[in-house]
C-alpha cells in the first residue's frame, strides 16, 4: 500500500529518524529527544511541519475508513486515509490533519475528522 | 513498518463467523446481512421498534507490523425522518450471536433509544481505543454491535431495500 506521506522526526542533536527506517513505526521515535514531525511526500518533498514543545508526547497516525455500503451493496465504497502529525500534553494537544487531497486542519480535538 | 490490509466484517452464528460486510448489509430480523424474508414491521401508531442486532468488527486480512486505535463509527450522512442507527461497544469474548431474545425491546415513543446503546451519528464516536497490534489476522479489538429503529414517522412505506446512510468504521493505525 502506497501512502501519499510519511513521517520523518527531527532531534534535537540534529538526527532524523524516517519511517522506512523504523521497523516497529513512530513506537521506535526517541519521545525525549524530538524536536519536530513532519509529513514528506513520496518525493521527499517535506511538505508539513509541527514542533513539539518540551515535555510533550509526539503523535503520528493514520486515520483509515471502511465503509459498509447500505444504500447501494454494488458500490464498493472505499473511505480515504488522513495523515495526522502533532503532540499531547496533560489536556493539551495539536493535531495537523492532512486529507489525501492536501486540505488541512488544525484543532485539539482527536475526532474533529 | 508495514501497514496492515483491514476489512469490515461482520459475525453471525452461535461461535461466531466474521465475512466481509463492505458489499453491504440489511438490517432485519435475522443473523444474516442478506436475509429480506424477516422484515421489521413499521409501527402504525406511535412507537419505534428495533431490529435484530448486527455484529460489525475492523478484521486484520494481511498483517502488519503497526497498531490499530480509536476506533470510530458514524454514519455517512442523516437518515431518513424515522429510520435511525444504534451502536455499543461489546468485548469480542462477549460475543453474542442475533437472536430474538437479544433484540431491543419495542417503544411506545417515536424516536426511542434502546437500553446500553449510542444513537449513531454523522460525527464520529468512539467505540473502543484498545491498542492493538496487527501482527495477526482476525478482528482488532471491540465489537460494534449496531440495530436500526423504525418510528412512526416513517413514511416511506414497505421494501426490501429501504436506504440507510452508509455505516463508516474509522480507526488510526500507527
Amino acid at each position: 500500500m502506497q501512502n501519499t506521506y510519511t513521517w520523518i522526526a527531527a532531534y534535537w542533536d540534529e538526527r532524523v529518524l524516517r519511517e522506512e527506517d523504523a521497523p516497529q513505526g513512530f513506537v521506535d521515535v526517541d519521545q525525549e529527544q524530538i524536536k519536530s514531525v513532519a509529513l514528506l511526500t513520496a518525493e521527499n518533498k517535506l511538505v508539513y511541519c509541527v514542533d513539539i514543545p518540551e515535555q510533550a508526547h509526539a503523535i503520528f497516525f493514520r486515520r483509515r475508513s471502511r465503509v459498509l455500503n447500505l444504500t447501494d451493496p454494488d458500490n464498493v465504497q472505499f473511505g480515504q486515509t488522513v495523515h495526522c502529525i502533532g503532540w499531547e500534553h496533560n489536556e493539551s494537544a495539536v493535531y495537523l490533519f492532512v486529507l489525501a487531497n492536501g486540505i488541512t486542519l488544525l484543532t485539539n480535538d482527536l475526532q474533529a475528522i | 513498518m508495514s501497514a496492515a490490509t483491514v476489512q469490515a466484517q461482520a459475525g453471525t452464528g452461535s461461535s461466531v463467523s466474521w465475512a466481509n460486510a463492505e458489499g453491504g448489509a440489511t438490517f432485519n430480523l435475522a443473523d444474516s446481512l442478506t436475509d429480506t424474508t424477516t422484515p421489521i414491521s413499521v409501527p402504525t401508531a406511535t412507537g419505534t421498534v428495533f431490529s435484530w442486532i448486527k455484529n460489525f468488527s475492523l478484521a486484520v486480512t494481511g498483517t502488519g507490523t503497526t497498531t490499530m486505535s480509536n476506533r470510530t463509527v458514524k454514519m455517512s450522512g442523516s437518515a431518513t425522518t424515522g429510520l435511525a442507527l444504534f451502536f455499543k461497544d461489546v468485548a469480542q469474548a462477549s460475543y453474542a450471536q442475533a437472536a430474538s431474545g437479544n433484540r431491543p425491546s419495542s417503544s411506545g415513543s417515536n424516536g426511542a433509544t434502546p437500553a446500553g446503546y449510542t444513537s449513531m451519528t454523522t460525527s464520529a464516536q468512539q467505540w473502543d481505543n484498545t491498542s492493538h497490534s496487527t501482527g495477526s489476522t482476525g478482528p482488532n479489538g471491540d465489537i460494534c454491535v449496531v440495530v436500526m429503529s423504525v418510528d412512526n414517522t416513517y413514511s416511506g412505506g414497505p421494501g426490501t431495500a429501504i436506504a440507510l446512510p452508509s455505516i463508516v468504521l474509522s480507526y488510526d493505525e500507527q
